[in-house]
């Protein structure tokens, strides 16, 4: 082997991360008839993607979906995320059709610890505990619940009507 | 040119042969002198809270992993967020903190908790030594106050009740 190409096999084996590649891998493709977008991919976990480490160029601070009930896929379009940091600074946006919302990592870099709510229409949901780590939603709402996982982020009781809430 | 690639191939092999060696065959430590479990309970509250959240130390594979209902769950039948930390979780929590470092643990209980820095929980936690979740209880706040004043086996629990007390309306946990 020349030496230009072990510097490449070098180079190669020291920047791989087999870790993310294998947690892109384990995604798997894109839903049947939903391209690469802003309604892709609805409870995956974004950062996976769109934490910096590729392979999507879009990066997010924070990323993820909200559900209208814990028992069902049937999204929470139209709600407003509140986030609140640790040295007080607020940032607010909104789920889409598919549920999904998201923060440009340019747009509000956090001190954490970050606390979060989600409200749609009269229904207000806190979460719990704060985040320390990352905004990455949906590495932790995993469904099934579990005693690893709360479920899906959702916020209505399995009673409540969904409210007419527009959404993009 | 050869010889440097060879010694470089070589290098790589010890290296990544010392990496993989063997699981560690010494003595096991009895700890001596151990911190209170019978007032571990209001510590563990915050240390559930702040600490053991999903993505954090509630996460598999860290080397302090805690249970509770801020995060994960002991038992196969609870689920995250649902009822209250079990009495099992609190006692797996114990021993989580109190096996991290098991042999200066006692050191330090055992001088009434002088010199608690040298646990690195106590660092960690105060950011004197990098940590990802960066400064948790920041020295002299109510958190690591609680945390101190366990070690020392203080039975005085108002550091413990009032660090958990985000006192923020933001916040509206039971």
């Amino acid at each position: 082997m020349s030496l230009i190409g072990f510097l490449a096999l070098f180079l190669f084996v020291a920047c791989a991360d087999p870790v993310h590649d294998a947690a892109v891998d384990a995604l798997g493709g894109e839903a049947p008839g939903v391209p690469p977008g802003p309604d892709h991919r609805p409870g995956q976990p974004c950062l996976t993607c769109h934490g910096g480490q590729g392979p999507a160029s879009f990066e997010m601070a924070f990323g993820g979906t909200v559900f209208a009930y814990l028992a069902s896929n049937q999204p929470a379009g139209g709600a407003t995320i509140h986030l609140l940091d640790g040295a007080q600074h607020t940032f607010t946006t909104q789920t889409n059709c598919a549920g999904n919302f998201w923060v440009p990592k340019p747009a509000f870099e956090p001190t954490y610890p970050v606390q979060a709510a989600v409200q749609w229409a009269s229904a207000t949901e806190v979460m719990r505990t704060e985040m320390r780590l990352n905004g990455d939603c949906n590495s932790c709402h995993v469904q099934p619940e579990t005693g690893a996982s709360p479920g899906h982020t959702w916020i209505l009781a399995p009673s409540t009507p969904v409210p007419e809430v527009s959404c993009r | 040119m050869i010889g440097r690639l060879f010694w470089g191939s070589l290098a790589v092999v010890l290296v990544g042969g010392t990496a993989c060696s063997g699981k560690y065959d010494g003595a096991s430590y009895a700890v001596a002198d151990e911190p209170r479990l019978d007032t571990f309970d209001v510590v563990v509250k915050n240390l559930d809270y702040s600490c053991g959240n999903l993505a954090c130390h509630g996460a598999a594979g860290r080397n302090l992993l805690l249970y509770g209902v801020e995060g994960r769950r002991l038992a196969p039948t609870d689920v995250a967020c649902g009822r209250s930390t079990t009495p099992d979780e609190i006692l797996a929590d114990y021993r989580s903190v109190v096996g991290l470092e098991p042999e200066i643990m006692s050191e330090v209980v055992a001088s009434g908790g002088k010199d608690p820095e040298r646990l690195t929980l106590i660092r960690k936690m105060n950011g004197t030594e990098s940590h990802k979740g960066g400064t948790v209880f920041a020295i002299g706040s109510n958190g690591d106050l609680c945390v101190r004043g366990w070690l020392t086996g203080s039975d005085d629990p108002s550091a413990c009740n009032n660090a958990f007390n985000p006192g923020d309306p933001f916040v509206a946990c039971p």
